[in-house]
């Protein structure tokens, strides 16, 4: 197990180093180049030469890959690290250290994935659960007309329409934001409440559309499980009802799930771009997309090799766990 | 976005954004432009004579919604709104602009005169002003930073400035720059390498930093990443009413009041009379547009007519009201691609060059577009059919007596005939060689104003038997396409000029960047052009008033003709503000806040 990881981190390295290849060419590749919406009359062609070149703009993609990655400071040829000094560049768009820019967007985003991610699997579960122990009664019923809208609706929509009912027209909630202005002249609990009244609205949005689609999925579990033969040999055995249920069938029907939440593992730092754009939600998502509009390089990069590194982590979490629940399975 | 008129700065630094300082109702109704009737929703600037601020009371704030981060908080080496929104506070000019004529009028410097050789320059500054440190403002200040920020001259000899500069490139001619001497404590004199008529608002509107704290940093050359988003209040030392308080990123920028600013009131007490000026960063203009609802914010400045209506009825409920300054002088157009360079290289086929290249063809889609439907559609009837540049908007350079376009399609049709354009059985119209009359008009997708425009364009000109392609794309995209791929055939955008026509500048010489239908020119590929950069070049030396401005007439009257932009329409400028703020003038070109200093929490 132990050297299957390892291999499996190397691997990891090397993959996550490829990809930055490919992310930069393309984002080479594509019109444009930063700065380049300013187009303000009142900006001369030597401030913006001046610019380009204090961000090393002018270089050739070869040679601002590798400065990038610190590859330049290395040998003596650039005077600003780069990621190998553990220097993740300036962001042109901001005129700030890309680390600066990202802080308070990542715990943004984590805070908003880490409550959905609570919120959903603590309810989705159980009631898929329930769902498929009730199939096609009422209550199952119920839950996949609730299901079905959860999924079909795309969550900018629903946004926008919450949006609409509680912050345009009763003004209940704030349009957006994380935090009002006097935020740090509160005390604790107001503080608290300030937040939640930011974040309400995004949680119950991206709770919605996760819940569906999980909710759905354990209950297919479940009844995949219940037509197993084990499970009417337990029954046949004379087992209550629910014994067989949450004895026998749970365990097995929550195995699948368990590696999904190694998958959403490598999500919880990407964003919701759409969905933190309608609602001015200051995450990833959205500093992501504003980056790759503006083509800030250092910034893009930046986020690219976070979420490829969170991915393969992700992955591999996701392994070890599925191993570490279904003793079928083991690595060499 | 409402602006403040603090210093010019803020003023002649134009944005895309159709954004910017209102102009003057009260101006079009003196002279009417001909044809231009402004619609009457909210209250309308005041006269100059009726600027009468009354002894306030200290205390409050105002909130804003601010649209992006800044970037830094260097009035030097900044070149973009968001930072100048701020810095525009804290650091003060020798001259600002007078919010009511456009003129330039005193702030630190009292007086200022041109010797009779037109290129020396003295300013007396006025006494008393210190910096928000409480030392004292003298002219060594202005030396310094001119000579060692704005010039950079104590770099090392014979290297490249260190950091960018705007300000520096505006004064910089054939590469010789102006020399800045102070001759006592409080007169500074510059010497011009050429007459230069606007010298007063090149010169007037550079901020003027304290040499005590920023002389060690321009040395050692770590100014030009001085002065950043981390700054600590007491980094920033200027003389503006407001100063530094703190920036939270993501969340907002909280400037305070300046205890040592050196306008007094009537009543002698110290001025500015807020507390704070509270500024929280939004993404869109939607958000502002809530937050003011809700009573987060105090001031808001309404898009188009949907905002109006939405705000118009509730000013009671909300205890607002809604103020109107005249047409904006944001200009929307359509620019065809007249790039010669682009056909030879096979970027543009050569046939649609001619006829882009073409005055008659220009002349019939501009007639073909009809711009009364787009103002009562788009802009619900706030806005105006525009001319042409420099002829709406109020300002000491508007040229009174251009007609809009008109509406007249068969007139187009003909202009089309007479370059040898036929219709074929579906009344698509296809030229002397047969091509089909048809391209590709692209714009800015998340501009939904020109999104629609460019929609309403391809409707009109489908009635003559042209085929558009509407194109919405990403902003980057389309600024790639203009300034280097030039593989375009038209797109509608929009420019900002101020109300110098100098600052235009850089998009109409011929061999400027911005100079959108052919940029960068070695010489100019047309007459009209080559005569439009003489104009240019005679406008910055003309020195008497009225003879720049007929310059200037020739100029606006070429675009007229030409139509190398076909103006399409501007809105009315117009803001929404809280009723509980005392000393609120509006102004034709200032604005709502141009007089911060004395505006005061009732």
């Amino acid at each position: 197990m132990r050297s299957y990881i390892i291999r499996r981190c190397i691997f990891a390295v090397v993959l996550v180093f490829i990809s930055t290849i490919i992310a930069f060419t393309f984002l080479k590749l594509s019109p444009g180049k930063p700065g380049a919406a300013d187009i303000n009359p009142r900006v001369s062609q030597a401030y913006l030469d001046q610019q380009q070149r204090f961000y090393g703009l002018n270089r050739s993609p070869v040679t601002q890959y590798f400065s990038w990655l610190g590859v330049m400071r290395f040998i003596g040829k650039d005077t600003r690290g780069g990621l190998l000094q553990g220097d993740l560049g300036l962001s042109f768009k901001y005129q700030q250290p890309v680390a600066q820019v990202l802080k308070p967007r990542l715990l943004a985003t984590l805070s908003l994935n880490i409550i959905t991610m609570l919120f959903t699997w603590s309810v989705a579960v159980p009631l898929g659960i329930w769902a498929a122990v009730k199939q096609y009664k009422l209550p199952d019923k119920l839950l996949s007309l609730c299901s079905f809208t959860g999924m079909s609706l795309p969550g900018f929509f629903s946004a926008l329409f919450l949006l609409w009912i509680f912050a345009s027209h009763y003004h209940w909630l704030p349009a957006g934001g994380l935090v009002s202005l006097d935020h740090d002249t509160l005390g604790f609990f107001p503080r608290m409440l300030d937040y939640a009244r930011h974040m309400i609205l995004p949680i119950v949005v991206m709770t919605f559309g996760a819940l569906a689609s999980l909710q759905r999925y354990s209950r297919g579990n479940m009844l995949e499980v219940l037509r197993e033969q084990y499970v009417t040999t337990a029954r046949a055995k004379g087992l209550s009802e629910s014994r067989v249920i949450y004895k026998h069938a749970l365990r097995n029907a929550i195995n699948p799930l368990v590696t999904m939440l190694g998958f959403e593992f490598a999500g919880l730092f990407g964003g919701a771009a759409l969905l933190e754009n309608v609602i001015n939600y200051p995450g990833m998502g959205q500093l992501m997309l504003e980056a790759l509009r503006a083509k800030d390089q250092c910034l893009v990069m930046t986020t690219f090799l976070l979420g490829s590194i969170m991915l393969n982590i992700g992955n591999l979490l996701a392994e070890i766990l599925l191993a570490a629940v279904d003793p079928r399975v083991s690595y060499v | 976005m409402i602006r403040q008129c603090i210093s010019a700065r803020i003023v002649l630094i134009a944005i895309v954004v159709l954004l910017t300082v209102p102009a003057g109702q009260r101006a079009l109704a003196a002279d009417d432009t001909a044809g231009v009737v402004s619609p009457n929703v909210g209250i309308k600037p005041v006269a100059e004579a009726d600027y009468k601020p009354v002894v306030g009371k200290s205390g409050g704030r105002v909130v804003r919604d601010a649209l992006g981060e800044p970037k830094s908080f260097n009035p030097i080496t900044a070149g973009e709104t968001s930072t100048t929104e701020f810095t525009a506070r804290i650091f003060q000019t020798l001259l600002d602009q007078n919010p009511f004529t456009g003129e330039v009028r005193p702030l630190l410097a009292e007086s200022f005169e041109v010797a009779a050789d037109g290129v020396t320059w003295t300013f007396h500054l006025r006494h008393g002003v210190v910096f928000n440190d409480g030392t004292p403002l003298t002219a060594h200040d202005v030396e310094f930073t001119w000579n060692d920020l704005v010039y950079d001259l104590t770099r090392p000899a014979g290297t490249e400035e260190r950091w960018p500069c705007s300000d520096r490139d505006a004064c910089t001619f054939d590469g010789k720059i102006i020399k800045v001497e102070a001759v006592d404590d409080y007169t500074v004199r510059f010497t011009s390498p050429i007459k230069i008529a606007i010298f007063d608002k090149l010169a007037g509107f550079v901020p003027v930093l304290s040499k005590k704290t920023y002389e060690e940093m321009a040395k050692n050359g770590k100014f030009g990443g001085a002065l950043g988003t981390d700054s600590k209040p007491e980094e920033l030392v200027g003389t503006g009413p407001f100063m530094f308080g703190e920036y939270v990123r993501g969340q907002k920028v909280i400037l305070k009041r300046n205890p040592h600013y050196w306008k007094k009131d009537a009543a002698g007490n110290s001025l500015p009379y807020l507390d704070i000026l509270a500024f929280n960063i939004v993404r869109d203009t939607n958000t502002m547009l809530i937050d003011f609802q809700q009573g987060t914010s105090d001031v808001f400045g309404p898009r188009s007519g949907k905002d109006i209506a939405q705000l118009k009825p509730k000013q009671q409920e909300g205890n607002y009201s809604l103020y109107q300054f005249g047409p904006d002088d944001g200009d929307m157009f359509i620019c065809f691609n007249q790039n010669l360079d682009a056909a030879k290289e096979g970027k543009i086929p050569d046939y649609k060059i001619q006829w882009f290249r073409d005055q008659r063809f220009r002349q019939a889609i501009s007639l073909a577009i009809d711009r009364k439907a787009q103002v009562k559609n788009i802009r619900q009837n706030l806005g105006y059919e525009e001319p042409c540049t420099f002829t709406l908007a109020a300002g000491p350079f508007r040229q009174d007596g251009f007609a809009p376009r008109p509406y007249d399609p068969d007139k187009a049709k003909a202009l089309l005939a007479d370059m040898g354009f036929k219709p074929d059985a579906d009344g698509i119209m296809h030229d002397a060689q047969g091509h089909e009359l048809s391209f590709t008009l692209n714009t800015n997708s998340e501009n939904e104003m020109r999104v629609q425009t460019m929609d309403f364009i391809r409707k009109d000109l489908e009635k003559i038997g042209i085929k558009v392609n509407g194109r919405p794309l990403e902003f980057n995209k389309l600024v790639d396409m203009m300034d280097v791929t030039f593989d375009f055939d038209a797109i509608v955008m929009g420019l900002t000029g101020g109300r110098e026509p100098h600052f235009g500048a850089n998009v109409w010489k011929s061999d400027s960047r911005l100079h959108m239908w052919w940029p960068r020119q070695k010489t100019p590929s047309t007459t009209w052009e080559k005569r439009i950069d003489e104009l240019f070049t005679q406008g910055i030396q003309e020195m008497d008033k009225a003879k720049r401005k007929a310059i200037y007439r020739e100029w606006v009257q070429i675009a007229y003709d030409q139509q190398p932009f076909i103006y399409l329409t501007v809105g009315e400028d117009t803001a929404v503000l809280r009723n509980r703020f005392g000393n609120i003038f509006p102004a034709p070109i200032g604005g709502l806040f141009h007089n911060e200093e004395e505006v005061f929490v009732k």
